[in-house]
């Protein structure tokens, strides 16, 4: 085998996640010996057009189309940078309806990493099965806000849209269905022993590494800090119920920092978002949902306001911040920074792929949960056509098939 | 550390203007504290530092940029005391450079997880980062015009490429 290195370039297209975000792998034979990120494929400009076009309650529709998935996290994060910068009080009823649809879209977020992960290592019909599941968090969702995506339900001062006995019902049984069901979810990704092989000291970001590279969320937590800005920093109704951050050692006594135990992390807070959503239902004060309801006023109000707030809030993928500074007199933010999590968590997967395989990339990537819609927000013309060979995602996909078909036939 | 303590800290080490902002939440009350620091350029490096003694790890989050007209202000925000329950403190620490000199150290020695940030700042604002190795573009393409700063308000701002996206460049392109 020669001992000469290779760059391979992964992307624009990632491998696990469809979504344009380049990787740059040297490798020696299999193993892979540098990584290097780019993403510059698919910047919006976001941050720009609140700051240049939009008023402010105009920029919580653009902070919920930050991305697809986390289109709670982020309009929660914005309106808390304005209620701080404004000096807004939230009605409490509005802070656990805020906690309930947070809780409802991790739920969500977290089946759908799970399926995306078996998929990753060829069970699609556990990719299916866990999709099919997830549907009934979708319509819960739906049948609460009125959408299944964005749901456009958080407004600055509060929410727009009430749950209401029959809906508290609804989420009662859906609760149900998930506790109903957890014990076989965990039976399948804990328990399954090619899972278990495909996953187990794969991608390992030790707990220094984490903590250097400032990773955040499950990717944090799983290798054993215990990082939560719902428990540290707590904001809307996690303050009142006292969230305990999750890490694997909770579950098995040992933290490895491991795909295995991501997955673990991302689990066990299903559950543990199960246990929230209950508790807020139950002790769900009543009142107002809108500090100000007339919208004219409270535009009015924003645009007097001068201040600065730093809102942060967990998202599935970790901690979400976003900085915004009002300026008298002036409608669009004098300043809008957004913070997705994924920001952070792109560094960690270098030591994590470092002497790792090829076949490895596609799960490793997949499970910091990369959301890379977050990440880039300005369309670009891609330059790196320089390429000696390519490795298509479809190809990369079949090789982390194989993988896995392999690891089975030494199982038997 | 509580609040308290930390802000004393900052007040004996530091010329600075502190600020603190508490925001309470949900049915208990539970305080969010914010400490907003601006402090001058020559102390920045000894300010984070300084954070180290506070915690073993401070926890950075991001750079945020603000165009002020004549200067630019840089505000680091940092985290620290996180791991218990609401004992995660916010120190956001406000740095402002004059246009003349976009200048600031780098963080990415004491802190690695901050090189995205500083890149973006970099390729978005156009501040040099003193000490920064890894300087090329993340989040525009390698071919960005030079000289053009997106989150600047004066006349760097690439004006004549707004409203013009779909002329990107495709596959197959001649000009290109």
């Amino acid at each position: 085998m020669s001992e000469e290195v290779y760059t391979i370039p992964v992307g624009p297209l990632h491998p696990a996640l469809h979504e344009p975000i380049t990787l740059k792998l040297e490798v020696s034979g299999e193993k892979i010996v540098g990584v290097d990120v780019f993403c510059s494929q698919v910047h919006r400009g976001i941050e720009w057009i609140g700051m240049n076009r939009n008023n402010p309650i105009q920029s919580i529709y653009l902070a919920e189309r930050v991305c697809g998935i986390c289109n709670i996290c982020h309009p929660i994060c914005m309106v808390q940078a304005v209620e701080k910068a404004a000096e807004i009080q939230v009605p409490e009823r509005a802070e656990y309806i805020r906690t309930i649809m947070a809780e409802l879209e991790r739920i969500h977020s977290h089946l759908l990493w799970a399926g995306v992960a078996a998929h990753e290592i060829g069970f699609d019909t556990v990719f299916h099965y866990t999709w099919a599941l997830r549907e009934n968090v979708m319509d819960l969702i739906e049948y609460l806000t009125g959408n299944r995506v964005t749901k456009a339900i958080i407004m600055i001062g509060g929410v727009r849209r009430d749950i209401k006995e029959d809906g508290a019902r609804k989420i009662r049984e859906g609760m149900k269905f998930y506790l109903e069901n957890f014990k076989k979810i965990e039976e399948i990704y804990l328990h399954d022993p090619t899972i278990k092989m495909r996953t187990r000291d794969v991608g390992i970001l030790t707990t220094e590494d984490a903590l250097k590279l400032c990773a955040v969320g499950p990717t944090a937590r799983a290798s054993g800090v215990s990082k939560d800005v719902r428990q540290d920093y707590p904001y809307a109704a996690y303050g009142d119920y006292g969230v305990k951050a999750i890490t694997p050692d909770i579950y098995n006594g040992e933290v490895h920092g491991d795909v295995y135990d991501r997955i673990i992390v991302r689990l066990l807070e299903v559950k543990q978002s199960v246990e929230i959503i209950n508790w807020a239902l139950d002790n769900m004060p009543q009142g107002p949902l809108l500090a100000e309801k007339n919208l004219v006023r409270l535009k009015m109000k924003l645009k007097k306001a001068e201040g600065e707030g730093v809102g942060r809030a967990e998202a599935p993928r970790g901690e979400d911040i976003h900085y915004v500074r009002l300026k008298a007199n002036e409608e669009p933010f004098f300043s809008w920074k957004i913070r997705a999590p994924t920001y952070n968590n792109v560094l960690p997967w270098i030591p994590m792929l470092l002497g790792g395989q090829i076949a490895d990339v596609p799960i490793v990537a997949a499970s910091t949960d990369p959301c890379i819609s977050c990440l880039n927000r300005v369309t670009v013309v891609d330059m790196d056509r320089k390429k000696k060979f390519e490795i298509t995602k479809e190809y990369m996909h079949e090789l982390s098939v194989k993988k896995t078909r392999r690891l089975m036939r030494n199982v038997k | 550390m509580n609040v308290e303590e930390i802000i004393n800290k900052i007040k004996e080490n530091f010329e600075a203007n502190v600020k603190l902002q508490v925001k309470e939440y949900g049915v208990k009350k539970i305080k969010e504290e914010t400490v907003y620091v601006r402090i001058k350029k020559e102390d920045f490096r000894r300010f984070v530092e300084f954070l180290f003694t506070i915690e073993r790890y401070p926890h950075f989050s991001v750079i945020s940029a603000t165009d002020l007209g004549e200067s630019v202000e840089l505000l680091y925000h940092f985290s620290v005391g996180y791991g218990k329950f609401n004992g995660e403190k916010m120190i956001s620490v406000g740095v402002e450079l004059p246009k003349k000199e976009l200048k600031i150290e780098t963080i990415t020695d004491l802190i690695p997880g901050a090189l995205i940030s500083e890149r973006e700042i970099h390729e978005m604002v156009g501040v040099e980062f003193i000490g920064l190795k890894d300087t090329r573009h993340f989040f525009l393409p390698e071919n960005w015009p030079e000289g053009k700063y997106p989150w600047r308000r004066d006349e760097t701002f690439p004006g004549e490429m707004l409203n013009k996206l779909y002329e990107t460049w495709k596959e197959g392109d001649e000009n290109e």
